[in-house]
This record gives C-alpha cells, sequence and structure tokens, in this order.
C-alpha cells in the first residue's frame, strides 16, 4: 500500500487526478482519499498537524509491513542551487526546533537529485531566516517522520519536495508557486507510481552490464573459463562499490588477432577491476 | 531499481581532517555525500532492515571514541595466545554470509570505517605495554566484525595495519577474510608475525550461504599465491556447516584442498562448527525465514547456540581425523 501525505489540498489535488483517488466521506476532520493500493492524507500545515495525520493514516492502512510512505510538497530553496519547479529526493530532514536530525533510507534509484531539508515551526523568508545549511526548507517533515518511524522503518519512507521559492515571497506569489509545484507533477510522478518490491531479490549486475560482458567476451573470443573470471571480477568489483563498469568498456570493440594478445588484454581488465 | 553499492557516504561530523577520510572520498568520488552529526544517528536508527539496507549499503565515516581494542572473546579461537584482544576499525561487510553474526549483532546493513587510524594504533601500543602475559606477545585480530582484506581496494586498513605491526615486536596480527584479492598486498613484504587466515568452505556451501564472496577455487588461488610469497597463512574451516551428507562434502573438500595447497606451509588450521550467540541469533530469525541453516534445532548454552553437544563433538572428532591425514594434530585449533 502506498500512502502518500501531503499539507495542503493544492498539493494533493493533482495526485487525486492523476491516480483517480476517491474521499472518503468518513474521515472528515483528516481528509482522506483512496484506491485499491494508495491511501492519501492532507494533514495541514505544521509538523504537529502532520505527525498527527500520519499515525491517522497508518492505523487506516494497518498492517505497516507491507505500506510505503511518501510525503510530498511544496518547499522553499536556500539558494538557488535547486532550481524552481525542481523537486529533490530528501536524505536528511534537521527539526529546527529540537537540534535533531532524521535520516530515510536511500535505497532506490531514481533520476531527482538530492538534498537536505530543514522543518521550521514557522514560515522561513529572507526577513526571518536563520543561517542554514540546508538545502530546503518546509513546515512539516520532521513531523511525519518522527510519527512515520514508530510504525515504519527507514527504508519505506521517501520525502520528495518541490522548490517553489527561495524565501522571498509574498502572498501574491502563490499562484505562481502553486504553478511550479503543478508542473513539476510529471517528473516526479513515475517515482510516485513505482511500486518498489524491496523484498524481491536484486542481482549485482545490471541487464545492460551482463550485456556489456557477454559482448565483451564474445568479441575478444575469451574462453569460458576467462568469461567466468570475467563476471566475477566485474561482480567483486561492483559489490566493493565501484563505478559503473565503464573502465572495461574500450574493451567492448577489441578483437585481438593472437591469442596471447587476447590473454594480455584480458589479464590487464582483471587487473583493473581488482584494483 | 536500486542505489549502487554505496552511493551515499555519510560523514559524522569532524572526520574530515582525518587523511583516512580523504582517501576513502577520492576512492568513491561519485558517491553522495551527507553530513551526520553522530555517526549513531545513521547507524543505530530504531527498525533498520539489515537484509534490506544490504542490497544498497551506505558507507559511514565516524570516528571511535573509546573501546579502540577488546579483549577476544569466547566465541572465538585464541591459538593458545593468553593475550588475546581485537579490534574494530569497520563495523559490517562486504559480503552477505547467511550464517554471519553480524546481522544480529548490528541494527543497519550499512558499513561504519573508522577513520582515526592513529587513535587505533596508540591504543594497541598501550595495550603491548599492560599485555597480563609480559612473555608472550599480545595477539591482535584486525579483522574480526568485518573483512578487512575485501574492502582493502576503498579502505586500506589492511595494508596500514600490517606496516605498523612490522615495527611493533611484540604485536601479532591476524588478518581474516574470504576475499580472493591478493593484489594490494603485492606490494607488502610478508611478515611472520601477520598471519592471513582465510576462511574456507565447500563450494556447494559458500555458493548457498556465502553471499557475493569469491568462491573457493579463487580463495585457495590467492591463498596459493601469499603462500609462495612468503606470508603465513592460517586456514578457518569454520563454521562447519551441518548440511546434508556434511561428512562427505568436508572430507572431500579437504582433499581438494590439500591437494592445490602445500600443507607443510599452512601455519595452523581452524576448525569450528558453527555457532553464535543467542541474543543475535534470536534477532535474525525475527529479520529473515529465507536460509534453512538458520533453522536447525539448536542448543542453546552459555548464553551460545549451537547444534547439540554430541553432534558437535562427533562433527569435530570426524573432521579434525580427516584433517590429521594433512597436518599433525597440534597445528589444529578446534572449537567444539
Ligand atoms: S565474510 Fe565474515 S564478516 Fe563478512 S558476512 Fe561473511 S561471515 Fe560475516
Amino acid at each position: 500500500m502506498k500512502l502518500i501525505i501531503t499539507a495542503l489540498r493544492q498539493e494533493a489535488r493533482p495526485l487525486i487526478e492523476k491516480l483517480g483517488l476517491k474521499q472518503d466521506p468518513a474521515s472528515r476532520k483528516i481528509p482522506v482519499y483512496s484506491s485499491d493500493d494508495t491511501l492519501l492524507v492532507i494533514t495541514g500545515i505544521g509538523k504537529l498537524y502532520a505527525g498527527i495525520a500520519t499515525t491517522h493514516a497508518l492505523h487506516l492502512v494497518g498492517n505497516p509491513d507491507d505500506c510505503h510512505l511518501i510525503n510530498v510538497g511544496m518547499c522553499g530553496g536556500v539558494g538557488d542551487r535547486i532550481a524552481l519547479g525542481e523537486a529533490v529526493a530528501i536524505h536528511k530532514i534537521w527539526d529546527h526546533a529540537s537540534g535533531r536530525e532524521f535520516f530515510p533510507d536511500m535505497l532506490i534509484n531514481h533520476s531527482l537529485q538530492e538534498g537536505s531539508l530543514g522543518t521550521f515551526d514557522e514560515p522561513i523568508t529572507t526577513a526571518n531566516r536563520p543561517i542554514l545549511s540546508c538545502d530546503v526548507v518546509d513546515m512539516e517533515a520532521s513531523g511525519v517522520f518522527q510519527a512515520a518511524h514508530l510504525f515504519l522503518a527507514p527504508h519505506q519512507m521517501l520525502f520528495l519536495k518541490v522548490v517553489t521559492d527561495y524565501l522571498d515571497y509574498s502572498t501574491e506569489d502563490y499562484a505562481q508557486m502553486l504553478q511550479y509545484y503543478e508542473q513539476s507533477v510529471d517528473d516526479w510522478m513515475p517515482v510516485l507510481e513505482q511500486d518498489p518490491q524491496l523484498d524481491k531479490p536484486d542481482p549485482v549486475l545490471s541487464v545492460g552490464q551482463e550485456t556489456l560482458l557477454t559482448n565483451i567476451s564474445e568479441g575478444m573470443r575469451l574462453t569460458e573459463t576467462q568469461t567466468h573470471k570475467l563476471h566475477d571480477a566485474a561482480l567483486r568489483f561492483l559489490v566493493r562499490g565501484g563505478e559503473d563498469l565503464e573502465i572495461i568498456e574500450p574493451n567492448l570493440n577489441v578483437q585481438p588477432e593472437h591469442k596471447s594478445l587476447r590473454n594480455q588484454l584480458f589479464d590487464s581488465m582483471i587487473q583493473t577491476l581488482n584494483q | 531499481m536500486w542505489h549502487k553499492r554505496f552511493s551515499h557516504i555519510y560523514l559524522e561530523d569532524g572526520v574530515e581532517r582525518y587523511p583516512l577520510t580523504r582517501t576513502i572520498l577520492g576512492r568513491l568520488s561519485k558517491a553522495k555525500v551527507v553530513t551526520v552529526r553522530n555517526y549513531k544517528d545513521i547507524f543505530a536508527r530504531s527498525g533498520q532492515n539489515f537484509q534490506i539496507q544490504k542490497r544498497s549499503p551506505k558507507l559511514i565515516l565516524a570516528r571511535k571514541k573509546n573501546n579502540l581494542i577488546y579483549e577476544g572473546s569466547m566465541v572465538s579461537q585464541d591459538f593458545g595466545y593468553r593475550n588475546f584482544y581485537y579490534n574494530s576499525l569497520l563495523l559490517n561487510c562486504v559480503y552477505n554470509c547467511d550464517y554471519c553474526y553480524l546481522q544480529g549483532m548490528y541494527p543497519s546493513g550499512n558499513m561504519v570505517v573508522f577513520v582515526n587510524e592513529e587513535d587505533f594504533y596508540q591504543a594497541t601500543l598501550k595495550a603491548i605495554e599492560f599485555r597480563p602475559f609480559q612473555e608472550e606477545p599480545l595477539y591482535l585480530c584486525i579483522s574480526y566484525d568485518t573483512d578487512l582484506l575485501a574492502y582493502e581496494t576503498v579502505v586500506p586498513y589492511a595494508t596500514r595495519f600490517i606496516e605498523f605491526t612490522r615495527s611493533q615486536e611484540d604485536l601479532v596480527i591476524e588478518l581474516r577474510t574470504k576475499s580472493a584479492n591478493w593484489r594490494p598486498l603485492e606490494d607488502v613484504i610478508p611478515n611472520e608475525r601477520c598471519i592471513l587466515a582465510w576462511t574456507l568452505s565447500p563450494p556447494m556451501v559458500a555458493k548457498a550461504y556465502e553471499q557475493l564472496t569469491p568462491s573457493p577455487e579463487q580463495r585457495i588461488q590467492a591463498i596459493k599465491h601469499c603462500i609462495d610469497r612468503g606470508w603465513p597463512v592460517r586456514l578457518c574451516f569454520d563454521p562447519v556447516l551441518r548440511i546434508k551428507d556434511w561428512e562427505k562434502v568436508y572430507v572431500k573438500f579437504f582433499k581438494e584442498v590439500f591437494k592445490l595447497l602445500p600443507a607443510e606451509k599452512i601455519r595452523d588450521v581452524s576448525l569450528g562448527v558453527f555457532r553464535m550467540n543467542a541474543d543475535y541469533y534470536k534477532r535474525i530469525k525475527k529479520q529473515r525465514t529465507d536460509s534453512d541453516i538458520l533453522f536447525y534445532p539448536f542448543e542453546s548454552s552459555q548464553s551460545l547456540i549451537s547444534y547439540p553437544v554430541d553432534e558437535r563433538l562427533h562433527m569435530i572428532e570426524t573432521l579434525k581425523a580427516a584433517l590429521v591425514k594433512f597436518l599433525p594434530a597440534e597445528k589444529i585449533a578446534t572449537w567444539t
């Protein structure tokens, strides 16, 4: 079950439409929308309301083990590293009031950029902002995290925020800010629609990397043992956190004329992977 | 779908100043760096799922403030050294063996590297100075809650500790590993007081229960290379698992090993059956149900779980008898 948490109706609206969610008439104080596999709650502004609504939603979900929580919303950018209308996956949440830091697990690969977020008890503008070491600010994330963490593991949470201002705005700018948010939805919707089946085993080598190895092996006419050794060295290279296999890509179109040259190239490939 | 392994590095406040931090950041230059006040804020969070995190583990660089050296535990073999100590330079391991106690010992599948290496050397010097049995050296296991050599290309701790040991006459270290990558040791001069200890399991055991590790065949090649270079090598047939036809499988494996390795050049052998701290075991069983070897009807005694005592004794006796065909009995240390 996907559990989406937003603070505002305006933030929820595009999601309700795209995911075809229906309002639950029984839940009036805390608006709840749902489909077979998704539940969305609108928390209201501030981390206290966010925490209460998150807890409420988790009770509605029933079995937290199958739940994947996503907190989506607008946020302010500290500095202009992240463009207006761009979505950020949050790897650290800092609660300004308590000084505590919270970390969702960053396990799933996506194309969004990442950043750190500060949660404040009041709106932050250039007029009242302290010196900030985070990338973006909001008013809910730490409340959502703390409430959710009572029921969920850190790998079951994703915080996704869209930069809609640089902490310098007035009420007249609100329509424009909302527009930034709405226009960004298509960029991050695929992340939301992804159904991370975290229990499924995942091979260390991707399909592309397997293909690369096969092509190198066929191109260089490696023996069966050499092919096996190459595969193994590549696997171990990636297990140790090695960057992509591009370091052996230059061998892709190499077709050595003699066995001895092939063996030499093979040895040097293995050596590269073992370093 | 998953981020690649070590896609993120979490930096504890203050560790930027250590040279080892710079080395690691240089070697994993594409990783995203996230700062963290105290490494426990990420490593010790509640409710983490060890096995899921193992799919895409992260690296945490931290400073170890205390307990830089520990006295040896009863679960491990001291090989007759009475000043038996170990340290934890890294927490967790790049491999993921089904029988590994780290799954129950640590709250997280992420890996911690303590980068204040100088403090570890100082603590070791102090332990050497105050060791209880002054007539014997200090025996220190440096790859205890991890596999140091397997991660040497990122964290060059093994080679550095070997260099440190060279100048300490009263220090003997053991570097236990399943790695097959001997290259980091290639430029290091072998030292009698640095024991390279390889854990070996029969191929079918390694394949089924030692995820991500090099095959025994590859490990044996690495061992051979290191013996030829003059390193003292220990073989660890530990843990022996009570799999179907265990006797046949292990005895056959011993024969294969000593066909490939010169038994007379092996420093010693350790033989032990599977055992684990009972609390760790309880925790592991709660998290995973996917490994048959963890679900044997074990016996618990003195806060350890293992096979029932008669089975244990029989396994060790049988396998020791098989090993003495290759090595003298005094070279075989057993754990039952
Ligand atoms: S190699 Fe050792 S430390 Fe690493 S996972 Fe296996 S048993 Fe655990």
